[in-house]
């Protein structure tokens, strides 16, 4: 194993295997869900507003699949910390679609309710009887409900398995999708029921649900590429991880005085140490030793480096900036 | 998962359960119920033949034929008024008018004010009133119930041209 390399314990790594598969028939799901969708739409807001969240929702959804492929992907010359990253810019780039999106439906959708447009839905011929296109629509949305809802409580299991954020978000976007699609339903059924306004209203909440996906994964992605502190897997509280690092290295008998920074990259977790020793014998030794006892807290402390500086104040030997506290 | 299971009691039970009414779905103005009550189909009529024709006060056509059978399907008299496409669409959207004929196709550029039956042969297409879901069902059932006679009008209509 050379230096900078991350291998992820055992158990964990049939999770990321587990992960790869539940994006792949989540993309496989939602582009037949797409096709059925489209077939079916007619002249429903709900509908049209269902199948641009399910269209939009494969962005996100493929940039967590190229992440999980791309843990496997060991730092090289040009990309000295690995791969850890590339989830995060595409989901930067879903989350912008998603939300810039959402706010135009959600728009469209209102302008609708104001305008009072009644939405007309013709009947088809199916079997030789002419069939309601809007029960047609009914059957269509309860597919489209069936995957999301099974495959986006398997991401979350995963998810808070391997403490990957990305894998959350789009567990949280399959909530939404199935939600969206239960939103729908009840908007066909509102027009079945002769009450116009109930198609835009569901679209209305449909578009709310892709504007909040698009915020959370924007604040998700954007807080992560500038390398905020570790958080819980809901992004909520500070990880615990971060206390037990201070403490595991403010306990040893040769540390005078430390301070930590720590950053996610992806589940995985990297940062620096800075120490000031009591004196120097054997050093290099302690600094080894401090550096396993640091990694064995948690399987994600990947990469972690010890800096020893005379003093943690700027005009130490060393001229980083430590955390503050 | 008990989210979901709920959802599909909410949703799915009701919607199966409709299947076997025939009053869905309804319209969102009552036209069918004006209709049954008034014995009153108040048709707009653009020239535009073989589908409707103009000679004299009496209209003729595939369409004009087509709609005085499926008022008498409703117990209904079709009261007509000439007009424009522009006047009668407008009238429609308003709800002033029940059905409007005259060979429109099924590309209108007014498709997103008015409703529209499903295409009785190739594009063409019946307006009603937007969101009248109901009115739709009964004209589409009646049209696909009369297409190989409707077929044979118009195929006559066009030697005859």
């Amino acid at each position: 194993m050379k230096r900078g390399e991350i291998h992820l314990p055992e158990d964990k790594q049939k999770i990321v295997d587990k992960a790869w598969r539940h994006e792949i028939w989540s993309i496989v799901a939602m582009i037949s869900i797409i096709a059925l969708l489209g077939f079916t739409m007619g002249s429903s807001q709900a509908m049209k507003t269902m199948w641009l969240e399910d269209l939009l929702s494969l962005i996100p959804t493929t940039a967590v699949l190229i992440g999980i492929k791309a843990r496997s992907w060991q730092p090289n010359e040009n990309f000295n910390y690995g791969y850890r990253r590339v989830v995060q810019v595409g989901f930067l780039a879903g989350s912008v679609a998603l939300f810039g999106f959402g706010l135009f439906l959600f728009g469209d959708s209102a302008y609708k309710l104001i305008i009072a447009e009644h939405p007309s839905i013709q009947t088809i011929e199916l079997f030789g009887t002419r069939v309601w296109l809007g029960w047609l629509m009914i059957a269509a949305l309860i597919y489209s409900i069936i995957p999301p809802a099974i495959l986006g409580q398997l991401k979350r299991h995963s998810a808070e398995e391997l403490h990957d954020k990305s894998i959350h978000m789009s567990a949280i976007i399959d909530k939404g999708d199935w939600l969206s699609g239960a939103a729908a339903i009840v908007g066909i059924l509102g027009i079945a029921f002769g009450y116009w306004w109930a198609d835009s209203v569901a679209a209305a909440f449909i578009s709310f649900e892709i504007v909040k996906d698009g915020w959370e994964g924007l604040q998700n992605s954007t807080l992560h590429l500038m390398n905020m502190r570790p958080t819980d897997v809901t992004e909520k509280n500070p990880d615990p991880v971060i206390e037990k690092v201070e403490h595991e290295i403010a306990a040893l008998p040769w540390v005078l005085d430390s301070s930590i920074r720590l950053r996610e990259e992806g589940d995985i977790i990297m940062g620096e140490a800075f120490v000031v020793p009591a004196d120097e014998d054997h050093l290099l030794e302690k600094l080894g030793d401090a550096g396993e006892r640091v990694k064995s807290l948690d399987w994600r402390i990947q990469d972690f480096n010890f800096i020893p500086v005379s003093s943690l104040q700027p005009g130490g030997n060393n001229g980083a900036t430590p955390q503050h506290q | 998962m008990r989210w979901f299971v709920n959802a599909l009691i909410v949703f799915v039970l009701p919607s199966l359960m409709s299947f076997s009414c025939d009053d869905l779905p309804r319209d969102q103005k009552g036209t069918v119920d004006r209709i049954e009550q008034t014995h009153e189909l108040r048709v707009g009529l653009i020239e535009n033949p073989p589908f409707v024709i103009r000679d004299g006060d009496e209209p003729r056509g595939v369409e004009v034929d087509a709609i005085k059978n499926f008022a008498a399907s409703q117990n209904a008299q079709p009261v007509w008024s000439w007009g424009g496409e522009q006047k009668l669409m407008k009238e429609l959207e308003h709800f002033n008018m029940d059905v409007v004929a005259g060979g429109i196709l099924k590309s209108t550029p007014w498709k997103s004010h008015v409703g529209l039956t499903s295409p009785y042969v190739h594009e063409q297409v019946i307006a009603t009133p937007p969101g009248e879901n109901q009115l739709i069902k009964r004209l589409d059932e009646f049209l696909s119930d009369n297409k190989p006679q409707i077929e044979s009008q118009i195929a006559q209509g066009e030697t005859v041209q």
